[in-house]
């Protein structure tokens, strides 16, 4: 084994000191150095209560057992008629969206003059395992909407949704269509036949009845489990070598630090969601198929003609952006735009790229379809 | 062996005859009258049938385990083997050789793990892993449903039962409220 051949060389014939003074030194400090960032490295892991984000001013407008609807302060005394509301995905939680002020998504918006909504979906209980998508469309979505628009005394709003949230922001608007202005979309899950991640391949072979009729709601360790299978070694091992390096830079560990919370801030997901979401969605590509229902009613994308933006992420490894640019030509909007971004998933919408390079251009886009 | 069938499935199949063989030994000594006054209660006989289920899925846990690791550690030894032979002469003597390595040897581990992880192969055995240990869950269940039962307590399924008809409920008064409201503000626009 080579790699046991190149430790061997190294333990056993380390840089002569005779030879080498200087290069035996530097190793020598590198060693102790490292022990002592490993030292640090730990005490930074010991709670993540202590990990501040989401501070960006809000109040609750509305709260269930299933979501809290938030509405942020708007930065102008008049800001944009038309209000967006942001529906989040049911896979990890909302406040990656306002992580931290500098690379804050909603905070971004609101300065840009918007009246800023937020679906903050709460962790399902063993006795939700039964809420499925039409539960999660036809009713939580569409009762804040409706309070939104009996609030702001306004016919439509922008809806605005981020991976699984753009998916149920695209059923929700070939059902409710005259309750929206302009549907904004961020890597929306669409077609999988085009899917080629990790996660679309365990989606298409995974026996999930059995799995939850087995365990009820999808447990987060096992969406952990199959997370963990995204770019295990440059992302999940590389990221920690970095952090060692920058150990004593406060703000990088922050930030760090509050990625990391979120990551592994994972609830669980409602098993019939879960099982629409494999079954329907991974497995038979229904709803690029026009064939997905939810309830009695059949979600067919053609019937969607207001205007459309679609923001996709070309290094994207978790929703494939062929499946997700897709949709742009399975509705019927005359006015449609696909915008691609050479990031990934999350640098999508919680990265200094994204507030310099995908929000102006986004709220460009919206400005001129919003009533001011 | 196929050459259709990957070598999860492949290996898998194998081993389903041999548990069948096992299953089709063990039969004779349960098979005991289930009636008459030579027969167990129904409970035994369904607790000795769910330890001889559990015992079977063990197996073919520990079986999809033991292909799970052996599909891992092949991927790391094979992507070791990419490293080419001039490569293992890294000198490793300052921090920027050790960086240097250290992004080449993460690069070739991500190449090659992220090749197994999209194969349709793998993705079945996980598939299998996952399904086998949701079968271990529901026999554990099955039994633990027998003592339930004598002690005058609901199954999982009773539970199961009633929150389904309350998500049921809760939809039919959704739709109903939704249907309240539409005429209401026909009825409020027709009186305007």
């Amino acid at each position: 084994m080579k790699i046991i051949k190149l430790l061997n060389n190294t333990t056993t014939n380390p840089p002569s000191k005779e030879k080498y003074p200087n290069v035996s030194i530097s190793l020598d400090k590198y060693n102790h150095d490292l022990s002592e960032k490993i030292d640090k490295f730990t005490q930074l892991y010991q709670n993540p209560k202590d990990i501040d984000v989401g501070s960006t001013e809000h109040q609750i407008l509305k709260e269930t057992n299933i979501y809290r609807l938030l509405h942020y302060k708007p930065i102008f005394k008049r800001p944009i008629k038309t209000p967006i509301l942001v529906v989040y995905a049911l896979i990890n939680r909302s406040y990656i969206l306002d992580l931290q002020g500098d690379k804050s998504w909603i905070k971004n918006l609101l300065f840009q003059g918007y009246d800023v909504y937020l679906i903050d979906w709460k962790p399902p209980t063993a006795n939700d395992k039964y809420i499925n998508f039409d539960d999660y469309v036809n009713d939580f979505i569409d009762d804040c909407v409706n309070l939104i628009l009996n609030q702001s005394s306004i016919d439509k709003l922008t809806l605005h949704g981020y991976c699984m949230g753009a998916s149920m922001s695209v059923m929700y608007t070939t059902l409710h269509q005259r309750k929206i202005k302009n549907l904004v979309t961020l890597a929306p899950v669409i077609d999988t036949s085009k899917d080629t991640t990790v996660i679309g391949n365990f989606g298409r072979t995974l026996d999930v009845d059995k799995i939850i009729s087995s365990v009820g709601n999808m447990p987060p360790q096992l969406l952990r489990t199959c997370f963990s299978a995204l770019k295990p070694f440059k992302q999940g091992m590389n990221k920690y070598f970095t952090l060692l390096e920058h150990i004593d830079d406060k703000k990088f560990v922050q930030n760090f630090l509050r990625i990391e919370k979120w990551l592994y801030d994972v609830p669980p997901i409602t098993g019939e969601v879960f099982k629409q979401w494999i079954k329907d969605i991974y497995q038979n590509n229904l709803l690029a198929k026009n064939q997905l229902k939810l309830g009695s009613k059949v979600i067919d994308l053609s019937k969607i003609y207001i205007p459309l933006l679609n923001i996709v992420a070309d290094e994207d490894h978790l929703v494939s952006p062929e499946g997700s640019a897709a949709l742009n030509n399975l509705v019927s909007s005359t006015d449609r735009r696909l915008m691609r971004f050479p990031t990934g998933h999350v640098g999508l919408i919680a990265s200094s790229y994204s507030q310099i390079n995908v929000l102006p251009r986004m709220g460009k886009w919206l400005f001129s379809r919003s009533d001011k | 062996m196929s050459d259709s069938l990957s070598f999860h499935e492949n290996t898998n199949n194998q081993f389903e005859e041999v548990l069948k063989k096992y299953q089709e030994f063990w039969k004779k000594f349960y098979n005991i009258p289930k009636f008459s006054p030579f027969s167990l209660t129904e409970e035994t006989s369904n607790l000795i049938q769910n330890l001889q289920d559990l015992i079977l899925i063990t197996s073919k846990i520990q079986y999809f385990n033991l292909n799970y690791v052996t599909q891992i550690n092949k991927t790391y030894t094979e992507a070791l083997d990419k490293i080419p032979p001039n490569k293992s002469e890294y000198s490793l003597q300052s921090e920027h050789d050790i960086k240097k390595y250290r992004s080449f040897l993460l690069g070739t581990l991500e190449e090659s793990f992220t090749n197994l992880f999209q194969s349709r192969d793998f993705g079945v055995l996980v598939s299998d892993l996952m399904s086998a240990y949701s079968e271990y869950n529901k026999i554990l269940r099955n039994i633990s449903n027998t003592y339930l039962l004598s002690l005058n307590l609901s199954s999982k399924e009773d539970i199961d039962g009633l929150l389904k008809d309350m998500q049921e409920l809760k939809r039919e008064v959704r739709d109903l409220r939704k249907s309240i409201d539409i005429i209401m503000s026909e009825d409020n626009q027709v009186a305007k």
